[in-house]
């Protein structure tokens, strides 16, 4: 059962409707466009004593602005009015009840009044809090045993047995549970399967590895069910053999991304004329492909970046490429999604810069105008001819995390061999001066770091370990199935092949 | 909204100065001039910003309230996690006081369903699966395996030398469970194992 105020309120809206509720706040409360923002600002003001304070409440009866405390309850008591709104979160006061009071529409009229807000500000959609439905309380009572996380506690950290070179699937592993914004997520169940057999399915075992690192147990866990899930469904990772972290985490990626394709697909033809489900498949978003799709490939489904799922959620952001002709300087623009970055660390070749000793000289080498020569001229769609141009990257959107490929592995004709130049890399990072529109005012582009993956060895052979933060200034070494703690200096120290970090302030759509 | 004239009468015992944006800006620029304005503009602003976040918090936490959700949320702590999960650090052990050598550690098979040792699961897997580098070469044996109608252990055995392309016959057996003595007393079941598992992934 959904809330529904008080039996004022209810008798209220039997007798007005909710439209007063809605206009009141969308344009005193939300404030949903420019005018809304100027009516509150010049009229939303004490009729009784001329301040404009916050916490002011507007009359729902009649039009009447009043501060909190006396101001407004006078006038509700001379006019035996009951119903006011407190305009500052929202939130619905009753006098006779002398109480806030909480209404599921009303509710919903109001986040539609804030998203309306957010979109015309352009920013993110302030946080809510969760409010459990009558059933989710419910079953926190009927469970009231909680377990908590705290940071001199094993809690969350659990070993991985290596099951014959398979130190890459462990690190990755480690970095992935210790994602804060996946765990939230799968450790509040939102995986609905829609597949029959759970047990063929990734993202359901996906699921039950972070209850395994929660469950408290000692020993060391066995991947071995994972590996067997990925190589039935990715053939191309199959076969016993030393592989690469960094192929590994962008198949495993992918693979989660269809999985979670299909069984949202497979869930909303069941479920065709039933309820829409949760709050999650609220329309996909705004991914307009503003402009030139320019990864045109592939069935709608199947490429990412236009879909929901978590993954793309999680570690989608869109690359920007700048085309200048230098005939005419007429740009040309295109987006592409990512997953990672990854950072040439060789000496430069082309225009003189010198050897990367820095994750943002690595940034700033990978954001820097390339001039294409007369060996590469593009056709230039405003000269109409093939021209010379400058070609720039820069980073449209950022996801919650940017992972970090250093390209530690050089394969050329050559020679093949690793770089194990020391690369010095933050924990913070800032990555306001990699993006494209650098002067966003609600933009917030710090990260902070939470996982390092390690090659240790040649090219031909070597192991890999995993540096994760367990808790804020708690990090621990993953070594397979040893768990160890870790300094914060150990792990800037290392050589870092894999960085992943997750942004500071999140925002909500 | 319909009782206007009543509240107009009301608001005009208000001190209502009609307010335009423009006249609000510059009176905010009137405001900020001197130095002591803009201080106690700043003041006003930070705490009016503090007032309404304690708000923020005082409406969320009277709506769980209101719900049930306050306990509910809060729930009852486990008992001894303090002592039970706490962090170790010690030589040669790690965090969970357990001593850092390997362990011999089994598990099932998820394609044959047969007890493995772990270390040795991914070669198994590969074998047993006919896949990897040389997936097509024991694909194609497996499938001659099984047309041949009689799956004779010896092209049984065959396929798992195969299947083992760099390695010796030893290593093949230490594919099979951690406990030795049941190993040896498998060594017969074995062939039929795969010869089973053929039949079963094909």
């Amino acid at each position: 059962m959904s809330e529904t105020g008080c039996r004022h309120y209810q008798s209220y809206v039997k007798e007005h409707s909710y439209d007063t509720f809605r206009v009141i706040d969308a344009y005193f409360a939300a404030c949903v466009n420019k005018d809304a923002r100027e009516k509150k600002a010049i009229h939303c003001n004490c009729f009784e004593c001329g301040s404009y304070g916050i916490q002011m409440y507007a009359c729902l009866h009649c039009i009447y602005f009043g501060c909190r405390g006396a101001h407004i309850t006078s006038h509700l008591r001379a006019k035996k009015h009951n119903v006011a709104l407190e305009l500052s979160h929202g939130t619905l006061y009753c006098y006779a009840c002398r109480d806030y009071i909480y209404d599921a529409r009303s509710r919903d009229y109001a986040l539609i009044n804030r998203k309306l807000e957010a979109k015309d500000l352009q920013k993110s959609l302030g946080w809510q809090p969760w409010i459990p439905s009558a059933k989710e309380t419910n079953l926190l009572l009927a469970n009231a045993r909680r377990r908590l996380v705290r940071p001199n506690q094993t809690i969350g950290l659990r070993g991985l047995l290596n099951l014959g070179s398979t130190c890459f699937m462990n690190c990755i592993v480690q970095a992935l549970v210790h994602t804060p914004l996946l765990s939230d997520y799968f450790m509040s169940d939102r995986h609905d399967c829609g597949s029959k057999s759970s047990h063929k399915c990734l993202v359901c075992e996906v699921s039950r590895l972070f209850q395994e690192f929660y469950a408290g147990s000692r020993s060391p866990l066995s991947l071995h069910r994972l590996l067997h899930l990925i190589w039935n469904h990715a053939k191309h990772l199959a076969g016993y053999e030393q592989q690469d972290a960094h192929e590994f985490f962008i198949a495993t990626l992918d693979l989660l991304h269809r999985h979670c394709v299909k069984a949202k697909s497979e869930h909303e033809s069941k479920c065709n004329s039933g309820t829409g489900g949760s709050s999650s498949t609220a329309g996909g978003g705004n991914s307009t492909s503003s402009s030139s799709g320019s990864g045109g490939g592939g069935t709608a489904t199947h490429c990412y970046g236009q879909c929901n799922c978590i993954i793309d959620q999680i570690f989608t952001g869109m690359l920007q490429s700048d085309v200048v002709c230098q005939a005419c300087n007429g740009v040309s623009t295109t987006f592409d999604p990512f997953w990672d970055i990854s950072l040439d660390l060789g000496e430069t070749t082309s225009h003189g810069g010198v050897t990367p000793k820095t994750l943002i000289d690595c940034l700033e080498r990978y954001t820097r105008a390339e001039h294409l020569g007369s060996a590469e001229k593009i056709k230039c769609s405003a000269c109409k001819s093939y021209q010379e141009s400058t070609k720039q990257f820069s980073l449209r959107t950022l996801p919650s995390v940017v992972s970090f490929h250093l390209k530690r592995f050089e394969h050329s004709a050559l020679i093949d061999r690793k770089i194990s130049s020391f690369i010095q890399f933050p924990v913070e990072l800032d990555m306001t001066p990699f993006m494209s529109e650098k002067k966003n005012a609600y933009g917030d582009f710090r990260f902070s770091l939470y996982a390092v993956v390690n090659h240790l060895g040649t090219i031909d052979t070597g192991h890999y370990t995993a540096y994760v933060r367990h808790q804020k200034d708690t990090w621990v070494k993953c070594d397979d199935h040893i768990i160890t703690m870790a300094s914060l200096k150990q792990v800037l120290d290392s050589e870092g092949y894999l960085l992943f970090y997750h942004k500071n302030v999140l925002e909500y759509e | 909204m319909q009782p206007l004239g009543s509240t107009t009468t009301t608001a005009a015992t208000a001190a209502q100065v009609p307010m335009t944006a423009a006249a609000i800006t510059s009176n905010f620029q009137e405001l900020i001039k001197e130095p002591k304005g803009l201080d106690e503009a700043a003041n006003y602003l930070y705490q009016t910003l503090v007032d309404d976040a304690v708000a923020g918090i005082f409406i969320e936490t009277h709506h769980l309230r209101k719900t049930n959700n306050l306990t509910a949320l809060d729930g009852v702590c486990e008992e001894n996690a303090e002592s039970t999960y706490r962090i170790c650090e010690m030589p040669n052990l790690d965090i969970f006081g357990i001593s850092t050598a390997k362990k011999p550690m089994d598990c099932t098979c998820p394609n044959c369903d047969r007890l493995v040792a772990a270390a040795r699961f991914a070669p198994h897997l590969e074998k047993c699966m006919g896949m990897g580098r040389n997936s097509s070469r024991i694909a194609s044996r497996r499938l001659a395996t099984k047309e041949g109608t009689s799956a004779s252990s010896s092209s049984s055995s065959t396929y798992l030398q195969s299947g083992n392309a760099g390695g010796t016959d030893d290593e093949d057996d230490v594919d099979w469970s951690s406990d030795k003595r049941k190993k040896k007393s498998t060594q017969n079941s074995r062939n039929n194992g795969s010869k089973k598992n053929n039949g079963k992934t094909f």
